[in-house]
């Protein structure tokens, strides 16, 4: 225990924490601008924390990230614009909160949901580190495989339009995450001599696109929420009913959200989708799913944190980085001179636990500020909706324009806010297109990787007993909604029969 | 309407007449662009550059990630941008590739070399209870198919330096076959969960895992011992047969660069890549520096071509 | 209500269409010496699978066509058209006018159709662009297009 006490005297001082608040509010503001990522938050305070001692320096980092992160949620709960691929999984239920004049509710359940899964997560991290990134080494392709088909499928099941037009929009975002040249072997596809197509499509012009620009053009002309907008004195109100109603889903939310984010890569992403889908699953009014319901916010989003955090176990403990912003953490750390890797365990324990405790002051930082916004986001309600249009279309622009640089994203996000227009008019989700888009590259290259080392014999994808088990937990998911779609196609015909 | 756009035109023409006039080299912000995604190797090099280059030169200089196509997105915009000094990019190994693999007629020649700054050779790495590298080889012989390595895509560095070290003893490249992945961390993963049982990729990236006691490096394809990993042979010392791989990083300029611009960024690279914090950095990264000037890196790119060109000729992936 | 042919059957044909376009590329491609399996072939299984779900959509529409449906909001409406042709005139344009003269007036066109009045889209939609450029060229050192007051 004299690491951590070292740790608390590294973490406790003026300067950490001053700048862990800064970060956070940085964070916050970053995240909450459509279109800016944790990512490109983390990028730019790289330079700045050259000049930073080594702890403030990953201080700052892991406070504007958390923030940032959560701060993506408000966006999409007032405009409709995810932040996160992770919040496209329950942007539906929190908008439709908000626009039933509920978006406190809605930020408090997103901001206290989170900071609990955070600290859950932080906790499980404290005891289970080491022993959960070695796990996680065991992983191979054939596992992230099964385990990247599994989040596609519940995303594209849930949906609320059915099988059919759930798998649908999957395989359109599949094939828009084909577009550019195969990660594999720089083979271009379906881009057509076009420069800007060689370098893919992503995600976020058409997120943007497809949730953003479509809504505009659909309810654009509609007045803003008639309802009285949440209360002034206190706008998480309610929030903490909510939670202890269900509580159940808080704690398995965070537990699956910690499990999953270990995983080096896929965690972050898809654990809020497998958790949503849990939550439908296993709700007693599944119908109320999508239509600004708190049930599957309050899981999905404790996942979120929680795998947050714990996407963070195999940087520290193994030097892997799962996605671009442990990615650049990782190079500060190693720049610091704490090399991430098991010898940051034994050989300066004192490092590892203080980067857990701003882990979790940086979680708490997140009710105050988070408090703020959401009592400033009633602003949002008092522009006339006219400017908010403008505005609301100016940061898609923007936000757009700054993936690459280039106009080209601002086409991307035309023609998606086109396409998303139609489809959710045919009761098409746009979720499952955005989580294909996300995780296409993944499946596909642990997909062909797996087939080159099993020489192309599809058991191969069963011949490890953890592949095995996501493999056949995989098709048994697709073989009973199958059954399910077809044998409710035929009730319904008979019935339609016997009416007639 | 119209005589908005009228006067906007009128104003467009004035501004473009006046801008020639150009100032003092540089009058105003540059663009770094970095063909990898921000958080890699490249990116992070690139990003140190940068930073020291904005102190040397004394304008901002921003850092443009351009991702995508295996780096030729990137690549290919930093040839096609203006020459006119403020849009500059980093340029990686993979240049010397693009042209001979058919994705892309990109080559050296399209660019205005400043500064080569970083070479790291590439290193076979194994399980820690994996074989040593003499008994690695007598399974490939014995049993063609069964040995599968990896590191990064089809046709890199990593695969390169994998073939090199195969064909230089005289064993078919496809009795060990490649399999592809997105980069050394998740072909590390693939080697540490038991996948597969070969990774060949550079020693800054393998260190976290070496550390970790999950991987262990056999032999370097380098000309000599490298400082980050004193005792791991070189494969003529292991193996008796010469092969070097090294997988580099540089600065460039779109090809046409005025003299005056290409003499000042010049210097400034010098002492950029000369100071301490440079140095320093690189060091704990476990970054090997390769300082050569314009000159230098100008013909380095030359040599590279045509070994590269070789090299992929002998593994059947030039076209 | 009863339509000639569902709209889901429509959508249904061009998913189908679509897929199959895409497989018969995918099909095209080339596998790579040394390697057991293509760039084609995770495109072509995606293909496939659009073309069957388009066709199963087209039947599952054909049987339904019955089934009374809330009736939505008319498709093509005169606002979305123009919120399109505005965002399209717009990203034409904003190369040769700059993000502030461009955002500006796309800005004005917007608040109009929007049904705003005039005075707060002119004193607005400065302001709004005017924020945004600052914004994000300065504090997030994204380079939006200068234009004409570059």
């Amino acid at each position: 225990m004299d690491a951590f006490a070292l740790a608390v005297g590294l973490v406790f001082n003026a300067e950490t924490l001053i700048t862990i608040f800064l970060a956070a509010v940085f964070g916050l503001f970053v995240g909450a601008i459509p279109g800016l990522t944790a990512t490109m938050a983390t990028a730019l305070l790289v330079p700045i924390t050259f000049y930073m001692a080594p702890i403030p320096a990953i201080a700052a980092i892991i406070s504007c990230t958390a923030m940032a992160i959560t701060a993506g949620d408000l966006p999409g709960t007032l405009l409709r614009i995810p932040g996160t691929p992770a919040s496209a999984a329950y942007v539906e239920d929190s908008y439709r909160l908000a626009q039933n004049g509920k978006a406190g509710l809605a930020i408090g359940i997103g901001v206290v949901g989170s900071v609990l899964g955070g600290l859950f997560g932080f906790l499980f991290l404290l005891f289970t580190a080491p022993m959960l990134a070695k796990v996680a080494l065991g992983f191979s392709s054939f596992e992230y495989f099964w385990l990247a088909v599994l989040g596609l499928s519940c995303a594209a099941l849930i949906s609320s339009g059915g099988l059919v037009k759930g798998a649908l929009a999957l395989l359109l975002g599949l094939f828009i995450a084909q577009v550019g040249m195969d990660p594999l072997t720089a083979t271009p596809r379906f881009t057509f001599g076009n420069l800007e197509l060689m370098g893919g499509i992503s995600f976020i012009p058409i997120m943007i696109g497809m949730f953003a620009v479509s809504e505009v053009m659909r309810a654009g002309r509609r007045a803003m929420a008639e309802v009285p907008q949440m209360n002034l004195k206190n706008p998480f109100e309610g929030t903490l009913g909510a939670l202890w109603k269900y509580r159940k889903n808080q704690v398995r939310g965070s537990v699956i959200g910690s499990l999953l984010g270990a995983l080096p890569g896929v965690g972050g992403d898809l654990a809020a989708w497998i958790t949503y889908s849990l939550a439908k699953r296993t709700s007693k009014e599944p119908e109320k799913f999508g239509k600004g319901h708190p049930e599957g916010l309050v899981e999905a989003g404790a996942t979120n944190n929680a795998a947050l955090s714990a996407s963070w176990i195999p940087a520290m403990v193994f030097g892997i980085p799962g996605d671009a912003v442990t990615a650049i953490a990782v190079g500060v750390l190693v720049m610091k001179g704490l090399d991430p890797g098991p010898t940051l365990m034994t050989l300066h324990p004192e490092n590892f636990y203080a980067v857990m405790i701003v882990f979790a002051i940086a979680n708490i930082l997140m009710l105050p500020l988070g408090w703020v916004a959401a009592k400033s986001a009633r602003w949002i309600f008092e522009v006339p909706r006219a400017l908010l249009n403008a505005a609301i279309l100016l940061f898609c622009i923007v936000g757009s324009y700054s993936i690459n640089n280039s106009m080209f994203g601002v086409w991307l996000m035309l023609g998606a806010g086109i396409v998303a227009y139609v489809l959710e008019a045919r009761m098409i989700a746009i979720a499952p297109i955005i989580l294909g888009i996300v995780l296409g590259p993944l499946v596909e290259t642990n997909f062909t990787t797996s087939m080159m080392i099993a020489d192309g014999n599809l058991l191969g994808f069963f011949g490890r007993p953890v592949a095995a088990v996501f493999g056949v937990a995989t098709l048994l998911i697709w073989a009973v909604s199958i059954y399910r779609t077809v044998s409710d196609a035929r009730n319904a015909r008979l019935e339609a029969a016997g009416h007639a | 309407m119209t005589h908005l756009k009228t006067l906007a035109g009128a104003l467009a023409l004035s501004v473009l007449a006046i801008a020639p006039a150009a100032a003092q080299y540089p009058d105003h912000a540059i663009n770094l662009i970095v063909p990898w995604a921000a958080g890699g190797g490249t990116d992070a090099t690139g990003r140190i550059i940068a930073t020291l280059l904005e102190k040397e030169l004394g304008q901002p200089i921003n850092v443009i990630n351009r991702t995508g196509g295996g780096g030729i997105v990137g690549h290919t915009e930093i040839s096609y941008s203006p020459p006119d000094g403020y849009t500059l990019g980093v340029i990686t190994t993979e240049l010397s590739m693009y042209h001979w693999t058919g994705v892309s007629p990109l080559n050296y020649e399209n660019y205005e070399p400043i500064a080569l700054f970083n070479a790291d050779p590439e290193a076979v790495f194994v399980r820690t209870d994996g074989p040593s590298i003499e008994d690695l080889l007598s399974e490939i012989r014995a049993n063609p198919g069964s040995v599968k390595a990896s590191g990064a895509n089809l046709g890199g560095m990593a695969h390169l330096g994998w073939a090199g070290v195969l064909v230089t003893n005289e064993i078919d490249p496809a009795a060990a076959p490649w399999v592809p992945s997105e980069g050394a961390s998740a072909s590390l993963q693939l080697l540490a969960s038991g996948a597969i049982s070969v990774v060949t990729t550079t020693m800054p990236d393998a260190r976290p895992m070496v550390d970790a006691g999950e991987v262990k490096p056999l032999i370097v394809a380098a000309n000599e011992r490298v400082a980050a990993a004193p005792d791991v042979p070189t494969a003529e010392e292991a193996l008796g047969n010469k092969w070097a791989a090294y997988a580099w990083r540089g600065i460039a300029a779109p090809k046409g660069l005025p003299e005056d611009v290409k003499a000042r960024l010049a210097e400034a690279m010098d002492k950029v890549v000369n100071s301490q914090e440079f140095k320093d950095f690189m060091a704990q990264r476990n970054f090997g520096i390769d300082y050569r000037d314009a000159a230098g890196f100008e013909a380095f790119l030359k040599d590279a071509d045509e070994s590269i060109g070789k090299a992929l000729q002998a593994v059947g992936l030039a076209k | 209500m009863r339509q000639s042919f569902p709209m889901d059957s429509a959508l249904g044909v061009v998913f189908a269409l679509g897929g199959a376009a895409i497989l018969q590329q995918a099909l095209a491609m080339q596998t790579l010496p040394g390697m057991n399996v293509g760039p084609g072939l995770f495109p072509s299984i995606v293909g496939a699978g659009m073309a069957i779900m388009g066709v199963a959509l087209t039947i599952q529409g054909w049987i339904v066509r019955d089934t009374p449906e809330d009736e939505a909001q008319p498709l093509v409406t005169w606002f979305a058209v123009g919120i399109v042709v505005a965002l399209a005139v717009t990203t034409l344009a904003m190369p040769y006018l700059g993000f502030l003269v461009a955002g500006t007036i796309f800005s004005v066109v917007i608040v109009l159709m929007s049904g705003g009045k005039w005075l707060p889209a002119i004193i607005f939609s400065p302001i709004a662009s005017a924020g945004i450029y600052y914004l994000f060229m300065s504090g997030f050192r994204v380079p939006l297009p200068r234009g004409i007051l570059g």
